[in-house]
Formats: structure tokens, C-alpha cells, sequence
């Protein structure tokens, strides 16, 4: 039984992280309805830079992670400013095929200026583990945790409860009709990567966090689109769900299915949910539905 | 407007890049030719020049000593791959024809799958220095490596840690599915200890991600089944995280890797001292070993970028099996009548000495059933003592026979 | 689209022609012929990158089938090539070429249906989605097959081809049997824009309401234009299968599915002509700039190998944006601009 529960808690504070980077997408996605895919990579460069200002120039962290995210801010401005602006109204393959674009490009940009090798990351959190009674439980991953819950539910209310939330909710709802209302799409874009930039780099924080960053972090960010689907592309709430149970979905997988398949559920399990998600219910778990009338 | 700048900036571009193309390379006079496989421009770029730098290194000695004292002379021409199989499909035929190889130095697996069927109606054998897989075990082969299969490095090891610690070895096993190589690893320790029951078990084998973010749930679910040891030969990350999630437990087992994920990769992002007791196995010469010819060889002739490491390391003594070879071809059948079927029949004719390879392998011997050395094949191993890489012993470690699975 | 002066039709089927001057089916015959000669000219090096070219024209073809004519987002097709290939290796051993191939598109085809299902019920990215679960789990699934079916871990090695009793082993051979292929390909890519099937496919794209009211059966059109464009996958999968003579998993991945589809995009996503000058254009790019990069290497030998690498994904991602900013039409649309301003010279192009 405690096994079981063991099994449970390690899986949602994982998939808690994990729902940290869905929240990323969603935030951009309810601000300004543009999806990115390049998430990941903008993940592992908010790393990238947190080390460059951390261990590559010896400052503490309490200076480096700081100016690590004023940096992120800047990145994203620009490549909302370079690539986003002119392609606001465009159709959705666009964009989305623009994201994709992005990704490449950031992923070679990632090896252009610091090289493929692997690096430590900076211990910011505590590492370790608490012993809670019988259960064991890790110190980074809780705090992750807590911050992602935190950082949630002030999401929601600056989402549903502030006038600037609105006008953003405005603008994913559809470009054109914001702009006739007086909504500026533009700040709207510019707040949303902002805000997706700094969640991806808090979220680096909690995953790398005493780990080692090297280039394949990036691949988190493909492993999240499933649990953002999940939850709905519009819902910040729903990326914490979904996030939950993916993430204990995928531990008892690996601990009592895997064996029999190889490895291979634990592996494949958000893809498969993706795809039921798809079929059954695709505006995800608390998504905006979209009605289409004749 | 802008479109046709770009259009015409790129135009430009690709007519100065045909010229080069095509523009013929200078080929210095040499009486042979080896062809060898790097990735300057692929995905593995960054270990490239210290690979290069090794073969370089090595042949220049011998091109100055044994190749003076022979008459001879050997020419390394190395071709960008960029660890892609359709590039090395692309460029195979004209490496035939214009280098006329009598080796192929292999650098990866795109190498090993494009010319695994090409090389015997080639004629051209190739040596690589990674380890090999169960998968390119297959009799009858052109292609070799001095390494067996990294089942067969863990085995040796493994082998001299329970005649260390007596009764029983229990192993665990932390691996992933992303790559068949890693699969195939595992498969191979397995077989081994199906085959030695009352010296081995296998309790248990954990899938994880490539770069996982915890495996502290698969770790204590190993730990539970209290191993002696546990092994990691898929990525650095996962040797990292595993280290980690061992000291989270409050576990001490040691971990055992490759060189690829090695001590010296894993010190970039975990302090030794967490995994104080780990090793790394691999059957050459470790390239920090304190008496070790081929790195004062490789010092005295090393020119250009790259610099000594387990990369170059791995490379000389590639390049320094080879030119034995090419010493025997010389032998048998004289300095002027060597071609690649020379070099296959003297590469499975001969038996290579530890002495002759200047102690960076053990007693080398190929035969037709298998891609790496048979007979007693033997591995070395690092560990980590006091949170520095050391040696384990001076002495080679025997590998017991291990069954294809 | 402007046509050459003096050019008029008397019946439908004549309007549906693409050749309609002397001169036309000149240049055509020419380029042909160029095509037939060029190995002849060329290093053996070069016609191994046309080869490599023409297969994934043949995959791109496909990407245009579903992308650019039906409108569905599909990031999976090099999974697919994967699965065709797979299915020739397997098929290799007992069957010849000329049935493996094409068996091995119908098992793409096959395979891609699966995801093609939620087409039915999503659109636009979260379509895209699926395609990438597809494309993430591919290798997965293969790796962990049992190693009698698919070669498990290890991969496949593909037995080479004979033709007449020939064995097809030089880069020579494999070019002339590739460029067959990519031609019949061809064929079939150019046709089936003026099929009723095509016209069915352009309909749900363009507007998926007005077609469903006009009777055209959106789902069934959706579903079939992934096993259309993945039939073509397949194929050129195949024939991968046959150039490289082993088939693993790391030949498929996302990476490559990118830059198919960035392929499409720079040369123009609504004509085969566009897959045709798309891969063209980014072969010829990354040929030049591997070359140049592997000279700069060797002149300045501290420079770093992992540059090359970096900079051919920096400037993949840059020229897709760059068409998606300023020509979302792609090169065809420049090269029919091109000849309009040819074809009604001195008179400005408006």
C-alpha cells in the first residue's frame, strides 16, 4: 500500500514540474493564441542563460538568476517582435508552422552559443529529500510543486479577474474582433511571451535544478503539449490537473505495466491520452469549447 | 526587392561552394591510402578534431619510424560524414575510387549499418574503436572493432567484482528505450547471467528517459531489491540522475558505465565524491593509465586542433591496430603487393601482442565468426577513489565467454 | 496564371493539360534528358545527393498532397517514410522491388489512417498534434517490437535489387532506379491535382463548410488525403530502404519531418512544382553550406565542429520564416510571377 502511494506522490510532484511547462503554453496560447512548440527550446535556454550568469560568470545565484531573467524578457520580446508581430491574423497553420521554424532555429542558435557539451546546473533549490512518515519525498520537486500551485492560482486571477487578463482573453479569442474593440494584439502578444518566457525559466529552475543542462533538455517541452492538450490550451488551471494525473499515470505505468511491455507504456502513455483526448473531447478537460453553427 | 537580394546573395554562395565542391583536393604522394569516417559537421562535431588528431598523430609516428624502416608510407584521408547514413551512402563509392583505401577507419553506427553489406564485395575492411552491439554480431564480416560489445566490457567487470566479493552478484539496471544500442546492452548482461545462475543475477531492469527529470521512484524500486551494484550505459543524464537519487535514498552502490556516458563526462554534472566507488569499463588502455607509450607518441607528434582524452585515446589505438595490420600485410606478402584482401587475411591471419599495441589493448585476435577480438578478450576499468578518476589495478581484467543472445 | 499568348482551349480535356506550347514540351523533354546525362558530368558524391534528393521529393510530394492540398497539418511523414521502409525491408527478403515498394506505401498508408481519425472531429494545430504523437512514438513502438518482426533493436538489412539478373550496386544504378521512381511519382503528384479526388481535397481546404454543403464528404476526404500523402511516403521510404540497405530507427526522426515540411513551405505549399523547387532549394543550401563550412573547418581548424551543425538548423529555421513573413506563397508563386513578367514583356508585371 505505502509502495502504491509512494509510486503516487513521486508521480505528481513530477508531473506537477511537468504541468510548470504546460502552464508556459497555455499562458501564451490564452494571451495571444499563438502556440508555440518552441517552448522547450526557450526552456532550455532560460537554462542556458541562468548558467551563463551563474556558474560561467561565478555570480551568486540570488544576482545571477535575476539578470538570467531579464535576459529571457529580452529574448522574448524580440523574437515576438521579429517572427510574431507580422504574422498576427494569419491562419493557424502559419503560425503553428512558424513555432516550428522557431524551434530549429533556437535549437541551433542553443549550439551556436554554448556548444553542445553538458553542464552542471546550479543547486538553487534544496537537494535531497524529506522522510514525510514512511514516504520519501524530494525536496526540489516539492518546492517545484508548490511554486507551480502558487504561481497557478495567480494566473487565474490576473486571467479572470483583472481588466488587463480580460483584454488578453479577448485577443485569443480572435485577432481581428479584439482589434475592433480597441484591444491592442500587439501588447497583448508582448505580455504574453513575457510571461511564457519568464514560467519557462522558473520552470528550468525546478527541473534542472543540481541536475546537469545540456541539450537535450529541450525535449520536456514536446512531453508537456500533451498535458497542456489535456487541461485545455486555455485553461491554467487545467494544465494543473492534467499535469497531476499524467504524471502519476505515467509512474504507476512504469512501475507495474512496463515490465510487461518493454518500457514502452510508461513512455508512449501522454501520447495515447493525447490522441483520446483528441477524439473524444478535444477542447481538453476545462478548454474553451468552440461552436461551430452553420 | 528583398527577396531577390536574398536570392542572388545565396546564388552567389552556392557557385563559390561548387567551385569548392568540386575543386580536386591536394593529395600528397603516399604509397597507401587510409580512409577514415569523422563528423565535422554532424551532431557529434565537438569530439571530431581530438579523434582526428589521434589517427593523425599515430600514423605520422609510424610513417617516421616502422614506415621508414618498411619503405613505406601511409596517407589518412578523412572524410565528413556527419554521422549521417545517407552521406556515408553518398560518399563510399567515390572514397572507392579516388582514395583506393586499403582501410577504412569507422568513426559510428551510420558507418557500421551503410557498409556492413557493401565492405566483403568491396573488399575494404573497416576498423572502428566504439564499442560494438549484439546487433552487428554476425559471422563472416568485413567490418571489426578492437572492442567487443559494451555487454561484454560490463561483463569483465562485473566477472572481477564477484570473484572480489564472493557468492553472489546482484545487478540492477537502469536503461532507456530511445536507443536500440542501449536495449541490446542490457539483453547481453542478461544473457550472461542466465548462463552463470549461481554467480549472477539480474534483478531487475528500470526504463527511463533519455534525460530524465527524477528516477527516484526506479531507483528505490532497484534499491529495495538490494543490488551490489548498478548499471547505467545509456546516457550522462541518466547517470547523473541516478547518482542523485541515490544519495536522496541514502543508498551506496556503485554505479557502472561506459565511456560514452564515462566518469569523466558524468564529473561535469555531479561531484565525484556522490559517487565515490563507481566505475567505468571498456576494454582499451584508460587514457589517464600513468605509463602509456601511445600518449607520449601522441604528444610528440600531435599537431592541430584536438587534444588527449578518452576520444584520442580510443582513436590512436584504432589507428595503431591498423598499422600492425599493415605491418603484417608488408610481411606476408611484401611492401608493393598490399590491398584491402591483404589487410582482411592479415587482420584474421595474425595475432596481435599486447607488447606490439604498446599496452594500450590486451592480445588481439580476429577470426571470421565475430566483428571484435576473440579468445580472451579483457577489459580495464576507472573508478572513482577519494572524488578523483583512478585506475582499477594495472592489470588487464579477463572477460568470461559470453553467448550470443 | 497567365498564359502564353495564342493558347486556347476548344474542350475541357485540352484546359487540363500542363503542356500546352511546342516550346513547353521542349523544355520538358530537355529537362528530362539533362536529368538521364547529369551522372555523367558530376562526382560520384553528387549523384549520391541527387539520389538522396529525389527520395525526398518523393516524400515531400506527399506532404503536398496532404498539406498543401487538403489543408491538414501532417509533422509525422518521415515516421511514415519510416514505416514504409520497415515494411520493404521486411518484404525484401521474399519478394522483389517491384512489389515491396509499393507494399510498403499501403503499410504507411495504412498506418497513417490511425491518425488521421481525429481529423474527423479537429482541425488546424491540434491535428498537427496527433501527427507529432505519431511521429514521437514510432520509434518507441518499433524498438520495443519483438526482434522477428521488425528487427527489434537491431534494424533491418535490406537485400540489394535485381533487375534481369543484375544486381543494382553502383551510385549509377541507384540513381537511374531512384529517378524512375521519383518520376512515376511525379506523374502521379501533377495528376492528381486534376483528378475529382484532387479537386475534393482543394475543396476541404479551402473552405470545409461550402464544401460539405456541396456534398463532398469532409471526413472521408480528410482520412484519405493522409493515406494519400503517406502512400507517397511510404514509397520513397522504400526506396530509401534499397539505397542505404538498412533500415534503423534513428533515419526517421522529427527533425527530418521538420524539414520536409519547412521543404514545402520555401518552395510553396499549393503545387507539386513547389515540392519540387522546395527541396531543390534547401538540398542546394545545405550542400553549399556544409561545403563551405567543411572548408572554413579546415582553414581555421580552431574554429569548432559543432558550428557546421548549428548553423545548417539556424539557417533551415530562418529561410521558413522568411517565407512564411514576406512569401507564404513559396518559390512557385515567384516562378509564375516570373514567367508572367516573361510572357507579357515589355509590358510591367502589375
Amino acid at each position: 500500500m505505502i509502495d502504491v502511494l509512494q509510486v503516487i506522490i513521486n508521480g505528481l510532484l513530477v508531473g506537477l514540474v511537468y504541468g510548470l511547462v504546460a502552464v508556459s503554453f497555455v499562458v501564451i496560447y490564452r494571451s495571444s493564441r499563438i502556440v508555440n512548440l518552441a517552448q522547450g527550446e526557450i526552456l532550455l535556454l532560460g537554462a542556458l542563460f541562468i548558467w551563463t550568469f551563474t556558474l560561467g560568470m561565478k555570480l551568486p545565484w540570488g544576482i545571477g538568476v535575476p539578470i538570467a531573467l531579464v535576459c529571457c524578457v529580452g529574448m522574448a520580446l524580440i523574437l515576438e517582435r521579429a517572427l510574431f508581430r507580422p504574422l498576427i491574423g494569419e491562419s493557424p497553420f502559419t503560425v503553428f508552422m512558424a513555432s516550428i521554424a522557431l524551434l530549429i532555429l533556437l535549437r541551433g542558435v542553443a549550439q551556436l552559443v554554448w556548444g553542445a557539451e553538458t553542464r552542471p546546473f546550479p543547486q538553487i533549490l534544496p537537494s535531497g529529500a524529506w522522510s514525510i512518515g514512511p514516504f520519501l519525498v524530494t525536496k526540489r520537486l516539492l518546492i517545484g510543486a508548490v511554486l507551480t500551485v502558487g504561481l497557478v492560482e495567480l494566473l487565474h486571477w490576473f486571467f479572470m479577474h483583472t481588466r488587463q487578463g480580460l483584454r488578453l482573453a479577448a485577443v485569443a479569442e480572435d485577432h481581428y474582433t479584439a482589434l475592433s474593440l480597441g484591444v491592442s494584439v500587439r501588447q497583448a502578444v508582448a505580455v504574453a511571451w513575457i510571461m511564457g518566457a519568464v514560467l519557462s525559466a522558473v520552470g528550468s529552475v525546478v527541473l534542472l535544478s543540481d541536475q546537469i543542462v545540456s541539450l537535450n533538455a529541450a525535449g520536456i517541452g514536446l512531453r508537456a503539449l500533451p498535458i497542456a492538450l489535456l487541461g485545455g490550451m486555455e485553461s491554467v488551471r487545467g494544465a494543473l490537473l492534467a499535469g497531476a494525473i499524467i504524471g502519476v499515470g505515467e509512474a504507476l505505468a512504469s512501475v507495474y505495466v512496463d515490465p510487461f511491455t518493454k518500457g514502452v507504456s510508461s513512455q508512449i502513455l501522454p501520447y495515447v491520452i493525447m490522441i483520446g483526448v483528441l477524439l473524444l473531447r478535444p477542447q481538453g478537460l476545462f478548454g474553451w469549447k468552440v461552436i461551430e453553427r452553420l | 526587392m528583398k527577396l531577390q537580394r536574398l536570392v542572388s546573395g545565396i546564388a552567389s554562395s552556392l557557385s563559390a561552394a561548387a567551385l569548392l565542391t568540386f575543386a580536386p583536393a591536394s593529395a600528397m604522394a603516399a604509397d597507401y591510402v587510409m580512409s577514415a569516417s569523422a563528423d565535422f559537421t554532424g551532431p557529434f562535431a565537438d569530439v571530431a578534431p581530438s579523434t582526428v588528431s589521434g589517427i593523425r598523430a599515430v600514423a605520422a609516428w609510424w610513417n617516421d619510424t616502422k614506415g621508414k624502416e618498411l619503405g613505406t608510407n601511409v596517407d589518412i584521408k578523412v572524410h565528413d560524414m556527419r554521422y549521417d547514413a545517407s552521406v556515408v551512402a553518398s560518399t563510399w563509392p567515390s572514397i572507392l575510387a579516388t582514395d583506393k583505401p586499403i582501410m577504412h577507419l569507422g568513426f559510428g553506427t551510420p558507418d557500421l549499418i551503410t557498409l556492413m553489406k557493401r565492405l566483403p564485395g568491396d573488399k575494404v575492411p573497416m576498423l572502428m574503436s566504439t564499442a560494438m552491439v549484439g546487433l552487428v554480431w554476425k559471422p563472416n564480416g568485413w567490418h571489426f572493432s578492437f572492442r567487443p560489445t559494451y555487454s561484454h566490457e560490463f561483463v569483465g567487470l562485473l566477472n572481477h567484482l564477484q570473484e572480489k566479493k564472493g557468492g553472489k552478484l546482484t545487478i540492477g539496471a537502469i536503461s532507456t528505450q530511445t536507443a536500440a544500442g542501449f536495449v541490446d546492452q542490457v539483453k547481453g548482461v542478461q544473457k550472461f547471467a542466465e548462463t552463470n545462475p549461481d554467480r549472477f543475477t539480474v534483478l531487475d531492469v528500470q526504463w527511463v528517459d533519455a534525460s530524465p527529470v527524477s528516477v527516484v521512484n526506479e531507483v528505490r524500486t532497484l534499491v529495495r531489491q538490494q543490488p551490489d551494484v548498478i548499471l547505467v550505459g545509456g546516457t550522462t543524464a541518466q547517470v547523473v540522475a541516478t547518482g542523485k537519487a541515490l544519495r536522496e535514498l541514502g543508498a551506496n552502490i556503485p554505479i557502472i558505465m561506459s565511456t560514452h556516458n564515462g566518469l569523466t563526462e558524468v564529473a561535469k554534472g555531479i561531484d565525484l565524491k556522490e559517487i565515490e566507488g563507481s566505475y567505468s569499463a571498456f576494454a582499451f588502455a584508460p587514457d589517464n593509465q600513468e605509463a602509456l607509450p601511445v600518449r607520449d607518441l601522441y604528444t610528440k607528434y600531435h599537431t592541430g586542433a584536438g587534444n588527449w582524452g578518452i576520444a584520442a585515446a580510443q582513436s590512436s589505438y584504432q589507428a595503431l591496430l591498423a598499422l600492425r595490420v599493415l605491418e603484417q600485410a608488408i610481411a606476408k606478402g611484401g611492401k608493393d603487393a598490399v590491398t584491402g584482401q591483404a589487410m582482411y587475411d592479415a587482420m584474421l591471419g595474425a595475432d596481435y601482442s599486447e607488447a606490439s599495441l604498446m599496452g594500450s589493448l590486451p592480445d588481439i585476435k580476429f577470426d571470421t565468426t565475430a566483428p571484435f577480438p576473440v579468445g580472451k578478450l579483457k577489459v580495464k576499468a576507472q573508478v572513482v577513489r577519494d572524488g578523483k578518476i583512478a585506475t582499477l589495478g594495472n592489470d588487464w581484467l579477463p572477460v568470461p565467454d559470453l553467448p550470443k543472445w | 496564371m497567365l498564359l502564353p499568348t495564342g493558347v486556347r482551349f476548344e474542350n475541357f480535356a485540352t484546359e487540363g493539360r500542363y503542356i500546352h506550347t511546342w516550346p513547353q514540351a521542349t523544355w520538358l523533354a530537355a529537362l528530362l534528358l539533362a536529368l538521364v546525362l547529369v551522372p555523367h558530368a558530376v562526382s560520384l558524391y553528387v549523384t549520391g545527393v541527387l539520389t538522396v534528393m529525389f527520395i525526398t521529393l518523393m516524400a515531400v510530394y506527399g506532404l503536398q498532397v496532404t498539406v498543401g492540398m487538403a489543408g491538414q497539418i501532417n509533422v509525422a511523414q518521415s515516421a511514415f517514410m519510416g514505416v514504409g521502409a520497415y515494411a520493404a525491408a521486411r518484404l525484401s527478403e521474399n519478394v522483389p522491388f517491384w512489389l515491396a515498394i509499393p507494399a510498403g506505401g499501403l503499410a504507411a498508408a495504412l498506418v497513417s489512417i490511425v491518425f488521421a481519425l481525429p481529423a474527423i472531429r479537429v482541425k488546424g494545430f491540434y491535428l498537427a498534434l496527433t501527427t507529432l504523437a505519431a511521429q514521437v512514438m514510432f520509434p518507441i513502438i518499433v524498438l520495443a517490437l519483438p526482434s522477428d518482426w521488425l528487427g527489434g533493436t537491431s534494424g533491418m538489412a535490406v537485400e540489394p535489387i535485381e533487375i534481369g539478373g543484375r544486381m543494382l550496386s553502383t551510385p549509377l544504378d541507384m540513381y537511374y532506379f531512384t529517378l524512375a521512381g521519383v518520376l512515376i511519382c511525379s506523374v502521379g503528384a501533377f495528376n492528381l491535382q486534376r483528378t475529382r479526388f484532387g479537386r475534393a481535397l482543394c475543396a476541404v481546404r479551402d473552405n470545409e463548410l461550402a464544401a460539405e454543403v456541396t456534398g463532398v464528404n469532409v471526413s472521408y476526404y480528410k482520412v484519405m488525403a493522409f493515406f494519400a500523402g503517406s502512400l507517397f511516403a511510404g514509397v520513397a521510404g522504400g526506396f530509401f530502404a534499397y539505397y542505404i540497405r538498412y533500415v534503423t530507427t534513428e533515419n526517421f526522426n522529427l527533425l527530418l519531418s521538420i524539414w520536409y515540411l519547412g521543404m514545402l513551405i520555401v518552395g510553396g505549399l499549393s503545387s507539386p512544382l513547389g515540392a519540387i523547387l522546395g527541396t531543390a532549394f534547401i538540398t542546394a543550401i545545405r550542400e553549399a553550406f556544409h561545403a563551405l563550412g567543411g572548408a572554413l573547418l579546415t582553414a581555421f581548424p580552431n574554429l569548432g565542429g559543432g558550428l557546421v551543425f548549428a548553423t545548417s538548423n539556424v539557417i533551415l529555421g530562418i529561410c521558413i520564416l522568411l517565407a512564411l513573413i514576406f512569401e507564404p506563397r513559396g518559390l512557385a508563386h515567384r516562378w509564375s510571377v516570373l514567367k508572367a513578367a516573361y510572357r507579357i514583356w515589355p509590358f510591367p508585371h502589375s
